[in-house]
């Protein structure tokens, strides 16, 4: 039976991490000014809360779904605006799973490991790699050389995740990931780069100078598999854009209330002040964004990643936090450009869910794609 | 428990009413545009379908989630004429709003003749008329011996020469109250419809309530009353429904028709210009139909939804009207003429996007 409402459990759940989320809030902006510094494991208000992840895994016969709870959970997490107790997610990890043998499964699984696909020559064209992995038979290692850029969890990781063209004499030069080490000979992580906003993401470029290793790091995932992660992710990164914007538009709601505009859901189509009406148009793209995400992980949850599904969903996320950051800030006038409060935080925050990951011209792309029946090469 | 699958008996009866739209409706619906006015024969064509029919012969009781069927179905009308969609949910909401609300005197009264083989209209009359919604405009109901007296002009009600019947909400003493208004009384006049921009075969009019008497028997609900709002956020679901069904037909046209059109030596669909069209069209398609789905469902849970049915009415507003009009745009100068549905959808959104109550779920 088709049904919006969420379990017992899942509002149980995600009222917890909401309540984490607000006691958050004072550290939002601990990283403005060092961003050189790493996230902590936990703030301190996060003893003797229970872990959230930790909840829906005990819970899980009681959730709409793992993977919807999973991702709501980041939703509450950026309504905070920092992660009262880190969550370790990486894409890497997702690879990892989806491609990796049962012996390398065991020997990564409980690292962090990041993904290693941008390069300086650009993001969003995975296929023109230029980082090469070789194959020397006489030690049965691959050497990987090249560079990578805006690496999340750069620092922070045990391992990441290379995306290379391998060189091997019995094999087409196909692109394919290897499992890099951190204190590996010959491979170093950058300076953090200086962002707009997110600065407590941990963000670095990488390079492998001559760094070999051995053939189990060889994770054999084609490009079709790596990307595959990205279905996964996606709607997560459209899930962090609701929490952000939740934030900017409870803040905005709040002060409006101050001088008497309030939401009047009843009021029909004409007959609202332009404040009011504007931040109606929010609402419901806010409400259209969420089921958007829930519906990405419903059908992930039941037949696996949906590439059209999970496109869609981080298109709207990444819309969203844009219209929703820059209207409130409309909205709010000079007083939204103070760090006083977090609305300038929130705008400058929310700008990037719309690039990593996948722009919005890039999932623009793949739904048209899967409509129209057309291969990259014919639509790009 | 979030779940987006649908009933068997859903994904049924949805599948014979897109089968009937597409082989009836979509031809039909541009002559009807041009004439002003459905066929008669297309009208009772739809009718026999019996969506009306089935809430007022038994209420709501025997479908499990009765408002999620009717907007799927409402939906599937307005796939191939959403003129005939609005034709039908006004006298399904009337239906609905009496098999919910009404006492039992009323339920046996003003429901059978609804659940016949022939056409029957009704409305929901909701919004009054006047640009601005505000003070001095309301439609007021004011008690006098026996019943109440209805004062108020009701905009653009659709089929209006045509209802035998108008539930017509009005504020009554701090309170708002919903009334069984039969045609012909006295008081009630239907202004000569002077034409509209779209959903042309209506005829809407607007109808004005210059001291109407209803007994306390036509109040709905009677002494019990009703809850209006229930009205309200059941005909807003409607308007979304059919706008998504509308929005979605657009969308299927244009599709192809991007493949085929050969510019500067490729099709059109392999520029981003206009593969990013339809992947946005695609996108506010999609999300459509869940925020109507979404507050459906609420409905036959609870009383009211009036958040989600009023956020699902401005997401369908606001981009049903841009799918509409990308439409037109895909197709050029194609767009613009009569012999394609393209300009008559982009009219009939526009006048959709604005409209309030009227119909129902």
């Amino acid at each position: 039976m088709i049904s919006f409402a969420l379990t017992e459990r899942d509002r149980e759940i995600l009222a917890e991490a909401r309540e984490q989320a607000r006691l958050a809030v004072k550290y939002a902006r601990d990283f403005e000014f060092d961003e050189d510094e790493m996230l902590p494991h936990e703030y301190p208000e996060a003893r003797g809360r229970p872990d959230v992840r930790a909840l829906m895994d005990a819970h899980v016969d009681e959730l709409s779904g793992r993977k919807i709870i999973h991702a709501l959970l980041y939703l509450e997490d950026w309504y905070g605006g920092i992660p009262l107790r880190e969550s370790r997610y990486s894409l890497g990890n997702t690879v990892l799973t989806i491609a990796g043998t049962p012996e390398q499964y065991a020997r990564w699984a409980n690292k962090t490991i990041a993904i290693g696909l941008t390069e300086p020559i650009g993001g969003s064209d995975p296929a023109s790699t230029r980082t090469t992995a070789t194959y020397d038979p006489a030690t049965n290692e691959w050497i990987v050389e090249g560079e990578k850029v805006f690496i999340t969890y750069a620092q922070n990781c045990d391992a990441v995740l290379v995306l290379a063209r391998m060189i091997h004499p019995d094999r087409p030069r196909g692109l394919s990931t290897f499992m890099i080490e951190k204190g590996t000979p010959g491979f170093s992580v950058g300076k953090q780069i200086r962002k707009m906003g997110i600065r407590f993401e941990d963000t670095a470029g990488l390079s492998f100078s001559h760094c070999r290793i051995p053939a189990l790091n060889h994770i054999d995932g084609d490009l079709k598999k790596t990307l595959q992660s990205f279905s996964e992710s996606r709607p997560v990164v459209a899930a962090y854009a609701l929490g952000v914007s939740r934030a900017a538009m409870d803040f905005t709601w709040a002060r409006l209330a101050e001088i008497g505009v309030t939401p009047d859901y009843d009021a029909g189509p004409t007959g609202m002040t332009a404040a009011a009406d504007r931040m109606l148009e929010l609402e419901a793209e806010w409400e259209a964004t969420w089921l958007t995400v829930v519906r990405a992980k419903w059908v992930e949850q039941n037949d696996g990643p949906g590439k059209i599904d999970s496109s869609v969903a981080k298109a709207m996320g990444g819309g969203l936090a844009r219209k929703a950051t820059q209207t409130c800030i409309a909205i709010l006038g000079a007083y939204g450009l103070s760090a006083e409060h977090l609305a300038e935080k929130w705008f400058r925050d929310a700008r990037i869910f719309d690039i990593y990951e996948g722009t919005g011209e890039i999932q623009r792309l793949i739904i048209a794609r899967e409509l129209l029946g057309y291969s990259p090469k014919e639509l790009n | 428990m979030i779940s987006f699958a649908l009933s068997e008996e859903q994904e049924i009866a949805r599948a014979a009413v897109a089968e009937f739209a597409r082989a009836e409706l979509t031809t039909a619906a541009r002559a009807a545009d041009e004439a002003a006015a459905f066929s008669a024969s297309v009208l009772a064509s739809a009718w026999g379908l019996g969506l009306v029919q089935t809430i007022a012969e038994a209420g709501a009781a025997p479908l499990e989630q009765p408002t999620v069927m009717n907007v799927l179905l409402l939906e599937e009308f307005a796939y191939g004429d959403s003129a005939v969609a609005l034709a039908l949910a006004g006298p399904l909401g009337f239906a609905k709003a009496i098999a919910e609300q009404g006492s039992e005197t009323q339920k046996r009264e003003y429901l059978p003749p609804f659940a016949g083989d022939q056409p029957r209209f009704a409305a929901i009359a909701h919004r009054d008329a006047g640009w601005f919604q505000g003070a001095g405009q309301t439609t007021r109901a004011e008690r006098v011996a026996g019943g109440w007296r209805l004062s108020g002009v009701k905009a653009l009600i659709p089929q209006a020469a045509r209802c035998s019947h108008f539930l017509a909400t009005a504020e009554s003493h701090g309170g708002r109250a919903a009334f069984l208004v039969s045609a012909g009384q006295s008081g009630l006049k239907i202004a000569p419809a002077k034409g509209t921009l779209g959903l042309r075969a209506l005829e809407m009019a607007d109808v004005s309530f210059d001291g109407v008497f209803v007994p306390d028997a036509a109040r709905l609900g009677e002494s019990a009353g009703a809850n209006v709002q229930r009205i309200v956020d059941l005909s807003r679901v409607a308007l979304s429904a059919i706008l998504g069904g509308l929005a979605r037909a657009v969308f299927d046209y244009a599709l192809p028709y991007t493949k085929e059109r050969v510019v500067h030596g490729e099709a059109i669909a392999k520029k981003q210009s206009v593969a990013f069209k339809l992947a946005g069209m695609h996108i506010a398609v999609q999300a459509m139909r869940w925020m109507v789905l979404r507050a459906a469902a609420e409905l036959d849970e609870t009383k009211t939804a009036t958040r989600n049915a009023r956020l699902a009415q401005r997401y369908g507003a606001d981009h049903g009207l841009v799918i509409a009009d990308e439409g037109v745009q895909i197709f050029g100068g194609h767009g613009y003429v009569r012999d394609l549905p393209l300009e008559m959808w982009y009219r009939n959104a526009r006048s959709l996007s604005v409209l309030d109550g009227l119909v129902g779920a």
